[in-house]
C-alpha cells in the first residue's frame, strides 16, 4: 500500500491539501493509497482552512460508508492528523511583541531590541496574528522559527511521526508532501522551515521517507483589503516569491527530495479579499489541482531535485495539462458520477424511499431492484433502511462538495469556462429526508466535459437513461448504495 | 437479454399459431356458428383476415418496440407514462384486429360448394359470428401484441407492459 502524508500550510496549502483529498477519493493516487492529512495554519478561522477540514470529514465519513467499492472512488483509505497552529504555545499572545518579550528582551539586551526594531516594523509589531501572519513572510518567519524539534512532541506531530516511522519499518517508503505558497505569510515562512524540521526529525529512517513538497508561486491577485491596518499587499507577492526562492535554494532545498513549482502568469483575481478569519475563503484554482497532482508523481524526474509536470501555454486549462497517469481519467470519471448522482440518482433513491409500493416504482426503474429489496422477503438492502439513508447522505455530501471544488475549477479560468461545462449549475446540499424539487433532472452527459469531441452516435450514448438501463443490466457483487455508486462508476 | 428475445420470438410464434391455425379450428369444428358452410367462411375470410392482421399485430408491437429503444426517460414516473402509447397501440391493434374483419366479411364473397340448400334455391347466408370473432380478436391482442411486448420491450420501459416485471422474474432471477 502506497502511503501519501500531505500537509497543506496556510490558506493556500490548505486549498492544494482539499483538491488532494478530492484527488484521493476519486482514486486519482492509485487504488491502493493511503492518505494521511495534517493542515498547518496560524489562522484557526481562515475560511479556506474550514472548507478544507469540511471535505477532509465529508471525504472521510463517505470513504468509511463507502470504502468497499471496487472502482476508483473511495479505493484507498484516509487519515486526519487535525490540525496545528504555530501559535499554539503562544495561544494568550497574539502579537510579534507579546511572543518575543519584547520589552524583557530590550531590557536584557538592548542590541537585541534593536535588530528587532530593524527587522520588524512597529506595525508588524502590534498586529493581532489571530487571523494569521497577514501575508507578511516576515512576521511568520520570526514565529515558526522559534519551533524547535520539540515542537513534534506536541499536537497532531507525535502521532503523525510514528506512523510514518512504522512505515518505514514495515519496508513502505511513505511520501511526505508539504503544500504551500511562498508569497503570503503562513505557507512562505511555514513550508521551508517544517519541511527541513520534519527532515531532521525523520534522520534516522531519511533514506526509506520521501520528502517532497509543491511550492505555489503567485498565481492570484486581489484589490486591498479593507477590513485591516495591515495586510497582505499583491504587489509584494514577487518580492517575497524571490526571497523565499533564494531561502530554497540556499538553505531548506537539501531537505526535500524533489520541489514542485507551480504558478500561472496570469493572474486569477479573488473579488472580495479578506487578509484572514472566515472571510478568507477564496475559490479554488486548477494551479492548486496541478500541486496537488505532484504529491503522487514520481520524484527525481526533471532538472536537479525539480521535476517538470506539465505546461501549458494557452490562457484555459485542457484534460491534456493535468499531470499524473491517473489524474485526468479519475477526475473525469468521478466528475461524471457525481452529476449523474447530484442530477439523478439522488432524487430517484429518495423518491424510492418515499413509495409505498416498491414493485411499481421499479416499473419504472428497473434499475432499481437491482440493487435494493422490494419486499420484506428480499435478502439486499431496504432502501428505507437507516444505513442505506446514512450512505446516501454521506455520498451525497461528498458528491456535492466534489463539484462545488470542482465548478470553482472550472471558474478559475481567466478567457472562459474550462475543463467541464458545469459553470450555470448549482450544486446545494438537499434540505431533509425529501427529493430535492430545486435540483433540475439532467438528461445527458454529452456536453459535460469539455474538449471531449464525440460523434452523433456517441452523444446518444451519454444519456443518463441509458447509463441506468447499464445499471440495471450490469452484474454486480455489492448492493445499495454503495453498489449504485460502485456500478455507476464502473459503467460511466 | 438472449433468453428474453427468444421468449419473444416464441410468444410471437404462438400468436401466429393462435390465430392461423387455432381459431380457424375452433370456427370450423367446435364453435356453434351460425354459418352455412364454416369451413368456407374461415377460409375465404376469417384465414385472409387472419393474416393481415398478423402482420398489423406484428406492425404494431414493432412499433412499440422501436419507441421503446428510442425512448429516454429521466425518472422512473417520466417512465411511467409510457404506459399511455402502450395502451393506445394495444388498442389500435385490437381495433384493427376488428376492422380488417368487418371489412373482409364486407367485401369478400364466400363461394362454397353447392349443397342440398343452394340447389333447392336457397342462397349463402354470411351471418359472420361476432359474438366469438371479438373475443378472439382480444386473444388475438394479448397473444400477439401483449405477450411479446413483455419480453421485446427494451431499456427503461421493460416492465411497463403489465405483468411485465412477474413474467421476466421467471425468465431471470432477479
Amino acid at each position: 500500500m502506497k502511503k501519501i502524508y500531505i500537509i497543506g500550510i496556510g490558506g493556500s496549502g490548505a486549498k492544494c491539501a482539499r483538491a488532494s483529498i478530492h484527488l484521493h477519493a476519486a482514486g486519482a493516487y492509485g487504488k491502493d493509497v493511503r492518505l494521511g492529512v495534517l493542515l498547518v495554519d496560524a489562522d484557526a478561522s481562515n475560511g479556506n482552512l474550514q472548507a478544507a477540514r469540511e471535505s477532509l470529514q465529508m471525504a472521510i465519513e463517505a470513504n468509511r460508508l463507502l470504502s468497499e467499492t471496487n472502482v476508483e472512488i473511495f479505493s484507498g483509505s484516509i487519515k486526519n492528523y487535525g490540525y496545528w497552529n504555530p501559535l499554539g504555545d503562544y495561544a494568550d499572545s497574539l502579537t510579534l511583541s507579546d511572543i518575543y518579550r519584547e520589552a524583557g528582551l530590550r531590557s536584557v539586551d538592548p542590541g537585541l531590541g534593536e535588530l528587532f526594531d530593524c527587522l520588524i516594523s512597529p506595525d508588524e509589531k502590534t498586529a493581532d496574528l489571530s487571523v494569521g501572519f497577514r501575508g507578511r513572510p516576515s512576521i511568520g518567519s520570526a514565529v515558526v522559527s522559534r519551533i524547535n524539534a520539540t515542537g513534534f512532541s506536541q499536537g497532531p506531530w507525535p502521532e503523525l511521526i510514528n506512523d510514518i516511522q512504522a512505515d518505514c519499518a514495515n519496508g513502505d517508503k511513505p511520501r511526505i508532501h508539504l503544500f504551500g505558497s511562498i508569497f503570503g505569510g503562513t505557507g512562505s515562512s511555514g513550508l521551508p522551515t517544517l519541511g527541513t524540521l520534519i527532515a531532521r526529525q525523520l534522520k534516522a529512517v531519511r533514506n526509506s521517507v520521501e520528502i517532497t513538497a509543491s511550492v505555489l508561486l503567485p498565481y492570484f491577485d486581489f484589490d486591498i483589503p479593507d477590513d485591516e491596518d495591515i495586510y497582505a499587499e499583491a504587489k509584494n507577492f514577487t518580492l517575497n516569491t524571490d526571497a523565499a526562492l533564494q531561502y530554497f535554494s540556499r538553505l531548506a532545498g537539501q531537505s526535500f527530495n524533489c520541489i514542485y513549482l507551480v504558478g500561472d502568469v496570469i493572474k486569477q483575481r479573488y473579488e472580495r479579499p479578506a487578509t484572514g478569519g472566515p472571510r478568507q475563503n477564496n475559490p479554488s484554482s486548477c494551479i492548486e489541482l496541478i500541486a496537488a497532482a505532484a504529491a503522487s508523481s514520481e520524484t527525481g524526474d526533471g532538472y536537479g531535485n525539480g521535476a517538470y509536470l506539465t505546461v501549458s501555454d494557452s490562457a484555459t486549462m485542457t484534460w491534456a495539462d493535468l499531470p499524473g497517469q491517473h489524474t485526468a481519467k479519475a477526475l473525469i470519471k468521478s466528475l461524471r458520477t457525481c452529476y449523474t448522482w447530484h442530477g439523478n440518482l439522488y432524487n430517484e433513491i429518495r423518491k424510492a424511499q418515499h413509495e409505498t409500493d416498491k414493485l411499481d416504482f421499479t416499473v419504472g426503474a428497473p434499475w432499481f431492484d437491482r440493487f435494493f429489496a422490494l419486499n420484506a422477503n428480499s435478502s439486499r438492502p431496504d432502501v428505507e433502511g437507516e444505513d442505506q439513508s446514512r450512505q446516501l447522505a454521506a455520498f451525497d455530501k461528498w458528491a456535492i462538495d466534489f463539484l462545488q471544488w470542482f465548478q470553482e475549477l472550472c471558474w478559475s479560468g481567466s478567457a472562459r469556462e474550462q475543463l467541464a461545462d458545469i459553470r450555470d449549475k448549482t450544486f446545494s446540499l438537499a434540505e431533509g429526508l425529501k427529493p430535492d424539487e430545486s435540483r433540475e433532472y439532467i438528461e445527458t452527459l454529452d456536453e459535460l466535459i469539455i474538449g471531449q469531441s464525440l460523434v452523433k452516435r456517441e452523444q446518444w450514448r451519454e444519456s443518463v437513461d441509458l447509463l441506468k438501463n447499464s445499471l440495471a443490466d450490469s452484474k454486480h457483487r455489492l448492493e445499495g448504495v454503495v453498489g449504485v455508486v460502485n456500478s455507476l462508476q464502473q459503467i460511466i | 437479454m438472449n433468453k428474453r428475445y427468444l421468449a419473444g420470438g416464441i410468444a410471437i410464434a404462438l400468436g401466429v399459431i393462435w390465430i392461423t391455425g387455432i381459431t380457424y379450428s375452433l370456427i370450423t369444428s367446435f364453435l356453434p356458428v351460425s354459418l352455412p358452410n364454416p369451413e368456407a367462411w374461415a377460409q375465404q375470410i376469417y384465414f385472409p383476415s387472419s393474416a393481415v392482421s398478423t402482420l398489423l399485430y406484428i406492425f404494431f408491437l414493432l412499433a412499440w418496440v422501436f419507441y421503446s429503444h428510442t425512448k429516454r426517460c429521466k425518472s422512473s414516473a417520466d417512465a411511467k407514462m409510457a404506459l399511455g402509447p402502450w395502451l393506445m397501440l394495444l388498442g389500435m391493434s385490437w381495433l384493427s384486429n376488428i376492422v380488417c374483419l368487418v371489412l373482409f366479411i364486407q367485401l369478400t364473397v364466400v363461394q362454397a360448394p353447392a349443397n342440398q340448400s343452394a340447389m333447392q334455391g336457397g342462397s349463402f347466408v354470411n351471418n359472420p359470428p361476432y359474438e366469438y370473432l371479438i373475443p378472439l380478436a382480444l386473444i388475438n391482442a394479448l397473444l400477439l401484441f401483449w405477450l411479446p411486448s413483455v419480453f421485446l420491450t427494451q431499456r427503461t420501459l421493460r416492465f411497463i407492459p403489465p405483468f411485465s416485471y412477474q413474467i421476466q422474474s421467471i425468465l431471470e432471477k432477479r
